[in-house]
């Protein structure tokens, strides 16, 4: 029986822009524009898409890192966009994440120990010496060892200090954890370990993911759902195989096709590139926001699309080429 | 059969610290032929950067030049005084960057530097200079290029501020243009351009490239031959074909390997980690570098560092097991 851990109801993000002029009308940046998905208990859910698409604003919007600008968040049902501090608590022990630079999300001052128990200690979990057991189980199942504790994050490499911050967030057991470009900054040979690493742990622990990434491949591997999301908007949603097989918006296909395969024979450059660039989030596109760049633009893309139309079982679209 | 433009011979690079001396470059040798684009491919630390760095003598202390030699269309590099080096880089050889960002000096205009390199390597006016520079914008498919040419690099996104890179480094008509990680920094659909870009610029062109990059996609794509790099020294070479479809070496297995492929996980697979990792790297010239993390080591392999042994005459692997097994 799937239940639904995360769900998302047309979640917004507006940041209000500072204006330079005396205007009455202020600018804002609609980083997520009305967003619905939702992610199955044990599940992945890959949300993907470009730089300034807003993938990483709806999952620091899940873990309540912003205030809501309209929309809801539920955990297993209940709400949680509207919660503050305190009241959130409960559902931060059970949220936790990973980011995409690991160098960043170390405290250098801190050993492993300490940043390992770190959630632990926030949450008042377990008496002091259980916390260091649990630390030292954590760290030599993400393949560190227990002498590693007592180091301090400069004695390791990338891939090993996103090792700890896994650890440190699956120390305190949560059922959801958010993974916000966890790999792309790591070698290629350690990104496939990292990947199967956070594929053993999630079969292990019964963890549910929201993997934001723009590398296609991987996202395909891990998630059995896919969001593709441009400019603020999810342009399509459905099961990964069907968004990889069959792409319906152009957008879709057009960073399918631009995924490079390490097969010589294979040549990928010649496929329909895109052109320009994606425009700034700040002064977006009237209508679909697509249809500067869409090599099947028409006269009605100057209207929005009807957001996310089922075309197929499961498989949503927002385009005007499908009715 | 295709001229050798470039040809680097036991290149030996080190850093000398307080910790010791970390050897970078271990006795790499490799050739570059006219009009070809060349691969260099690795991960973080296998000596791919300072390699690129040494070919253009730009290596700064602590880092030291030990040994070798670069020969570029007959001239050994290494043997040139600065004044004669001033006139090779950015005329004959031109770099392009990761991070197009931290290239371009955000004070000026792009157009400023662009007729900068021009006029440093050709007797030109300015205002000759500057339609050169609009004609390069232009190459390079900057819309607008008689405007943008004023526009500074904060102006741009990133995958135009690349294509900027790309203009510079075609401006002096270069025999050899190197780019290092060229698209890592880019979007995918970006980079998808860029890359068109660059391949239809160099068949023009006929620029021989040595594409520095971790992505095999992006291997495969663009390069006709390529090198696969580990702590300091090349373990493989050949054609992309060789490489691709008939890998000799255990990294190189390993990291075709590691490419996402189109078929799921292995539930709970084992996990290997490929790179000496943090503190733990020791490597000695008296082993093979991948000993610790190999798979099919014999007893030789912990005593000696292996030769090449040649599996075709373009494709060579440094391998005792593999030469053993041949």
């Amino acid at each position: 029986m799937t239940e639904k851990l995360i769900e998302v109801k047309n979640l917004k993000l507006y940041f209000k822009q500072k204006s330079n002029d005396f205007s009455f009308h202020p600018k804002y940046l609609k980083a997520v524009d009305d967003i619905s998905f939702y992610i199955n208990k044990g599940e992945t859910f890959g949300l993907v898409g470009e730089s300034g698409c807003g993938k990483s604003t709806v999952g620091k919007s899940i873990l309540r890192q912003y205030d809501l600008t309209g929309g809801n968040i539920y955990f297993a049902g209940n709400e949680i966009g509207n919660l503050k501090n305190s009241k959130l608590m409960p559902y931060r022990k059970k949220m936790q994440a990973i980011f995409q630079d690991p160098y960043a999300s170390l405290n250098p001052v801190k050993t492993v120990l300490n940043l390992v128990c770190e959630p632990m200690n926030i949450h008042n979990l377990y008496t002091k010496n259980e916390r260091k057991e649990r630390a030292t189980k954590m760290i030599e199942t993400v393949g560190l060892k227990k002498s590693d504790l007592d180091r301090y994050p400069y004695e390791f490499s990338g891939g090993q200090k996103q090792r700890i911050c896994i650890a440190r967030a699956l120390s305190i057991n949560p059922s959801f954890v958010l993974c916000d470009e966890p790999i792309s900054s790591l070698d290629v040979s350690m990104q496939a370990q990292i990947v199967k690493m956070l594929d053993n742990l999630q079969q292990q622990m019964g963890l549910t993911y929201l993997f934001i990434s723009h590398q296609l491949l991987i996202v395909k591997q891990l998630a059995q759902n896919v969001g593709v999301m441009y400019l603020g908007n999810l342009v399509e949603v459905g099961p990964a195989a069907e968004i990889y097989k069959n792409p319906l918006h152009p957008y879709t296909k057009a960073l399918i096709s631009s995924i490079l395969l390490p097969d010589p024979q294979i040549n990928n450059l010649d496929i329909n590139v895109l052109k320009g660039d994606i425009p700034s989030p700040i002064d977006a596109p009237t209508g679909c926001k697509f249809r500067t760049r869409c090599p099947r633009v028409m006269a009605k893309c100057n209207e929005e699309p009807t957001k996310l139309l089922e075309v197929s079982p499961k498989h949503y679209v927002t385009c005007h080429l499908y009715k | 059969m295709e001229r050798i433009l470039l040809e680097v011979k036991n290149l030996e690079t080190s850093f000398f610290t307080k910790h010791g001396e970390l050897k970078a470059v271990r006795g790499v040798s490799f050739h570059v032929n006219e009009g070809e684009v060349f691969g260099i491919v690795g991960e973080s630390g296998c000596g791919k950067s300072i390699t690129i760095k040494s070919i253009l003598n730009l290596i700064q202390e602590p880092g030291k030049i030990k040994k070798g030699e670069v020969i570029f269309d007959g001239v050994d590099i290494l043997k040139q005084s600065q004044k004669e080096l001033m006139k090779i880089r950015g005329n004959r050889i031109s770099i392009i960057f990761q991070d197009p960002l931290s290239s371009l000096n955000p004070v000026y205009t792009i157009g400023s530097k662009l007729i900068e390199v021009i006029r440093r390597h050709n007797n030109i006016s300015k205002s000759n200079a500057r339609l050169r520079a609009i004609e390069l914008l232009k190459l390079v498919g900057i819309p607008l290029p008689e405007k943008r040419i004023d526009s500074y690099p904060h102006e741009f996104s990133g995958g135009m501020r690349q294509r900027v890179m790309i203009a510079m480094s075609l401006s002096c008509n270069p025999k050899l243009i190197i780019a290092d990680e060229p698209t890592t920094a880019l979007d995918v659909t970006i980079q998808a351009q860029i890359l068109k870009l660059l391949k239809s610029l160099q068949e023009n062109t006929k620029t021989a490239i040595i594409l520095i990059t971790h992505d095999l996609g992006v291997v495969a794509q663009m390069c006709s031959r390529v090198a696969v790099m580990y702590n300091g020294i090349i373990v493989e070479e050949g054609s992309s074909e060789d490489i691709f479809y008939r890998p000799q070496h255990q990294y190189t297995k390993a990291l075709i390997n590691a490419f996402p492929s189109e078929d799921n996980l292995e539930k709970n697979s084992k996990l290997i980690f490929l790179n000496n990792e943090g503190s733990d790297v020791v490597v000695s010239d008296d082993s093979c570098p991948f000993i610790n993390k190999c798979t099919v080591a014999i007893e030789i392999c912990s005593q000696k560092k292996p030769e090449f042994y040649y599996v075709n005459d373009n494709h060579k692997v440094r391998c005792f097991e593999n030469k053993k097994k041949n």
